[in-house]
């Protein structure tokens, strides 16, 4: 029986302070210390502050690790070599954005392209594939990666830091505010959000205002200032660029609603981050969204800007309908904190490894020995 | 307009609601769907001329056809930032 302390290491192809695999891998990192697993995270390009322990990847600094989860969330130039190493491996699948929606930009297109051919690589070189969500676990399906399970995207078990007062919120101001958070880029679709907000603004005497916080893809970032521009909405649209943990906290708490009209999405933490919060949502059903909304929130059914308007304007001027999506949106809270928590994290990780090592004498603590 | 699955009767009277007031407005303003766009199109004239070219650009790139020399644009964009950042590392 094997009595060495367990350690899983993780490797993303990058890593910085503020993008969602990185926050996911410091989760997890964080979920197995605190059950006495070690383990390190590797990445090729690091742009993280230093407080981030994020490690140079080389192959020769895996070699100490029981299992090695690789994150993949686009083309990863490092993968073959990755895969041809001894160390047992498994995947934790993020989603790629499809390539159609980069045809302006070659670079991320090919990351795109790269990254959805290399999933069939995976294939007899690990010993299990997750996905982050059912949606994505099905696209694992499709390219012969069978029996893919979902891995917990989030810790919904651990109260939130902040709380906000909603109710009082809502009715400090005559102006409604209006929320997405992520990054300017076709694929999340802001462009209808501002079209939207401009029908809105034809409707009555309440003014409503948008808040589109996140980073941007440059020149999608430039048509979407000019759009709002030329809509004459250049002091009912505020563009954020990035935010602090703090900054993004305020946001939430002057949101009237969460609005997303993504046509792609994996899972959409931000949904999961309204619930929270209790700011009801306004979203297309598309892709990884129907699912982390569950039966929640209320639901476009056209993508026609003024339709768009006249829902979100009668849902909002309607406090019982709001209320009770909220009571909606806070079981479905429940619901996903089932899948999404930090114990989840251990099983699925300690299942591994116990497949690995061989059964499991007894337990002994501070360090897991299996 | 909209659906609310976890509450099927809330559906029908925002549904309502909504649809009277789209009528509405379809009534007070003469082609309202496409209002948007005519207001972009006479909102987009008041841009500074390298604006509405640069709009035009996007526009079509984003909202319809493919503007192929975009890609190469910013692929010389991306190769310029790479360029100074390795220049900048060596000094």
């Amino acid at each position: 029986m094997n009595k060495q302390p367990i350690a899983i290491h993780q490797f993303h192809y990058s890593a910085s302070g503020a993008d969602a695999v990185t926050n996911h891998m410091l989760l997890i990192q964080s979920a197995l210390r605190e059950a006495g697993i070690g383990g390190e995270i590797f990445a090729v390009h690091r742009k993280a502050p230093e407080s981030i322990a994020v490690r140079p990847f080389d192959v020769a600094s895996l070699w100490d690790a029981d299992l090695l989860l690789i994150h993949h969330s686009h083309g990863n130039p490092a993968l073959p070599k990755l895969l041809e190493t001894e160390i047992p491996k498994a995947l934790i699948y993020h989603n790629i954005t499809p390539p159609h929606f980069f045809n302006h930009d070659s670079h991320m297109a090919s990351l795109s392209k790269l990254g959805r051919k290399q999933l069939g690589l995976f294939e007899g070189k690990i010993l299990k594939a997750f996905g982050d969500s059912k949606f994505n676990c099905s696209e694992l399906e499709l390219v012969g990666l069978r029996k893919a399970e979902v891995f917990p995207l989030l810790d919904l078990q651990s109260p939130l830091k902040v709380r906000t007062a909603p109710l009082q919120r809502r009715r400090v101001s005559g102006t409604r505010t209006l929320l997405f958070v992520g990054k300017l880029t076709p694929h999340k679709n802001q462009a209808l959000l501002i079209r939207t907000l401009f029908y809105l603004n034809q409707l009555s005497s309440v003014k409503y205002r948008l808040v589109l916080a996140g980073r941007s893809d440059l020149l999608f970032a430039e048509y979407l200032r000019l759009l709002t521009r030329s809509l004459g909405l250049d002091h009912q649209v505020t563009f954020t660029g990035p935010v602090s943990a703090e900054e993004l906290e305020g946001h939430y708490a002057q949101a009237d609603a969460f609005v997303c009209a993504s046509l792609h999405e994996g899972f959409c933490v931000p949904l999961v981050e309204s619930m929270q919060r209790q700011v009801p949502i306004f979203a297309l059903p598309r892709t990884g969204v129907r699912e982390t909304l569950g039966r929640a929130g209320f639901r476009f059914t056209s993508l026609e800007a003024s339709k768009m308007a006249h829902a979100i304007h009668a849902s909002l001027s309607d406090e019982t309908a709001i209320e009770q999506v909220l009571t909606a949106q806070d079981q479905q809270l429940i619901t996903l904190g089932v899948a999404h928590n930090r114990r989840k994290i251990v099983d699925l990780c300690s299942a591994l490894v116990k497949r690995l090592r061989g059964p499991e004498p007894h337990r002994q603590s501070p360090e897991v020995y299996l | 307009m909209i659906r609310i699955p976890s509450h099927p009767e809330l559906e029908t009277r925002i549904e309502q609601a909504a649809a009277k007031s789209f009528a509405l407005k379809a009534k007070e303003i003469t082609g309202y769907l496409g209002l948007g766009e005519r207001a972009v199109v006479s909102g987009s004239r008041k841009l500074k001329a390298s604006e509405r070219l640069t709009f035009h650009f996007l526009q079509r790139q984003f909202e319809g056809d493919e503007v192929f020399v975009l890609r190469h644009l910013v692929s010389a964009g991306r190769l310029v930032r790479s360029t100074l950042r390795r220049l900048r590392g060596k000094a």
